[in-house]
């Protein structure tokens, strides 16, 4: 299968995962391009002991790690880049979403990065724990493990918004 | 308050990334971007092929010129020079004696090879072959038509076209040898090229009786050094020599006593010093030695004393006489035969001497070309 097979079937799924941690479309769009230069360029390095999409999104990861080093090169190893960033765009300006999203989106961006990460991963891009665990080069364990937390507390966030069980429109 | 379920959560995240998804739009946009970047149309630009054309035009120049100083060697079609051409085998290495005719648009190979026919069938051909050195000769008895010779430096390409056709390789061995690429030597009756060839018509090879004068004198002489297996020059066999001082140029061929360069004596005490040898060189021309012949000025000296003889045998003609057992060492006779010397141009007043048989004697390639002032006669002949 060609790089640009995996282009059509898996854009989609890098683009929305760049875009949900940058925020800012042309920066996700960069950021998927660069991506995707680097899954043609390196095609033939692609050994097939995983996943396609596993692999792309490990460079996905990769790359837009490296970013966010760049921009912010001391937060970054604190663990705390998506807080610092200096014009945050707000989530209207991201993407159209209402309002029950909206407060799903922010809750999960109050969320610390590793947490976040695996959620991403786990919930919204569906990818199993020995994916998860393959592209953040986590062990299984430590995937298991922040999940759980990160879940319990992103209901945590929510509920501070307000959220409940009734509020949910279904 | 009811928490939310973990399934309900799930659910919204889905819903939630579904919201993250780009339009097709532009997905198509960057799809083009990443793919049309990736194999970027090959734009032909004078400016990047620049420098290779430029190395590439000086590499063919040096190459040309190197191929015109060093190599120079051009073929050239000498087909019509063969017409009448004679080539006979010399060789002995092969079981085939040939003879190669080339008359006018023909060319007849024949075979005088006799071995093979006078032994029984019960002979081990391998065997039998077994003592030539040359198994398989390359040519085939017959007449072919239509034949040409081209000739590129010493290097001669025979050519037959049509079914039978083939081509065979002749390189230039001496001026009247040829070797076949099988190896197999081929001698003709006449120079390969069209080399000018200086002859010498009036000396004699016997010296004959002449008469005594005022003018000369007679001297003793008992060195081989001018034999040509007549026993020449010698007092032991032929009588005194007569030596007149009466000559007014000299010429080439002629005989002459001379005063040997005393470097030569410092060097072996048994050389005389009174010493004979030939006028090969006069002055202005240059001498050389190639193959065991020697050339004036480029041109071919055509005589008995032009070329490496013993006891005035040629090379060919010594070995076919000469029983092998005599020959005590093959090698360095041939060697003799086909010796060389570099040119040496003789300057005004000098001569260039060299004794008949070359290998028993002193001459110029030992002294170089010798003053003419050191000339006291010629020999005119034995005394009566």
């Amino acid at each position: 299968m060609s790089s640009e097979a995996w282009f059509d079937e898996h854009y989609d799924a890098v683009y929305s995962y760049i875009l949900m941690l940058v925020k800012d479309s042309h920066t996700a769009e960069d950021l998927s391009q660069e991506t995707f230069m680097k899954v043609v360029r390196n095609e033939h390095q692609f050994k097939g002991d995983s996943l396609v999409k596993t692999w792309i999104f490990r460079i996905a990861y990769t790359t837009t790690m490296s970013y966010f080093r760049k921009m912010n090169p001391i937060t970054y190893y604190f663990d705390l880049y998506a807080h610092s960033a200096k014009h945050e765009q707000s989530s209207e300006e991201t993407v159209l979403l209402n309002s029950q999203q909206r407060q799903f989106y922010e809750a999960l961006n109050q969320l610390k990065p590793s947490y976040r990460q695996v959620i991403i991963l786990r919930k919204i891009q569906e990818f199993s724990t020995k994916d998860t665990s393959s592209i953040l080069n986590w062990s299984e364990g430590k995937v298991k493990m922040s999940l759980s937390r990160a879940l319990v507390a992103f209901k945590e966030e929510l509920e501070k918004g307000g959220f409940t069980n009734e509020t949910l429109i279904r | 308050m009811k928490h939310l379920s973990d399934d309900e959560i799930a659910r919204e995240l889905e819903k939630l990334g579904q919201a993250f998804k780009p339009s097709a739009v532009q997905k198509e946009k960057l799809r083009r971007s990443i793919f049309a970047s990736a194999r970027p149309k090959k734009v032909f630009r004078i400016n990047t092929l620049l420098p290779s054309f430029i190395s590439l035009i000086v590499l063919l120049s040096v190459g040309v010129g190197l191929y015109v100083t060093i190599g120079g060697s051009d073929t050239t079609n000498v087909t019509a020079s063969w017409d009448g051409m004679l080539l006979e085998q010399s060789s002995r290495t092969s079981p085939t004696r040939y003879v190669l005719k080339f008359y006018g648009t023909s060319l007849t190979i024949e075979d005088d090879f006799l071995g093979s026919s006078f032994m029984s069938d019960k002979v081990d051909k391998e065997a039998y072959l077994r003592g030539y050195k040359i198994k398989e000769p390359l040519l085939i008895p017959g007449t072919y038509e239509n034949y040409t010779i081209t000739q590129s430096d010493g290097t001669y390409k025979l050519k037959v076209d049509g079914k039978t056709g083939f081509t065979y390789n002749l390189e230039k061995k001496g001026p009247r040898i040829l070797v076949g690429e099988d190896g197999i030597e081929y001698s003709s009756r006449v120079y390969l090229d069209t080399l000018e060839v200086i002859t010498d018509a009036i000396t004699p090879e016997r010296l004959e009786t002449a008469t005594q004068n005022e003018h000369t004198f007679l001297i003793e002489w008992g060195l081989d050094s001018m034999d040509r297996g007549n026993h020449d020059f010698e007092s032991h066999e032929h009588g005194q020599l007569v030596v007149s001082t009466d000559f007014d140029e000299l010429q080439r061929g002629q005989a002459v006593y001379y005063h040997m360069p005393p470097s030569v004596i410092a060097k072996n005490s048994a050389v005389p010093e009174m010493y004979i040898g030939r006028v090969v060189g006069l002055p202005g021309e240059t001498v050389e030695i190639k193959g065991g012949q020697v050339y004036i000025d480029g041109k071919i000296l055509d005589t008995f004393y032009g070329k490496a003889t013993r006891r005035g045998a040629g090379e060919e003609e010594y070995f076919k006489t000469v029983p092998s057992n005599v020959i005590v060492d093959e090698q360095s006779t041939r060697e003799y035969f086909n010796m060389n010397m570099a040119a040496v141009t003789v300057k005004e007043n000098t001569l260039f001497i060299l004794v008949d048989q070359w290998w028993r004697g002193y001459d110029s390639r030992e002294y170089g070309p010798l003053p003419i002032g050191e000339v006291e006669g010629i020999i005119t002949g034995t005394a009566e």
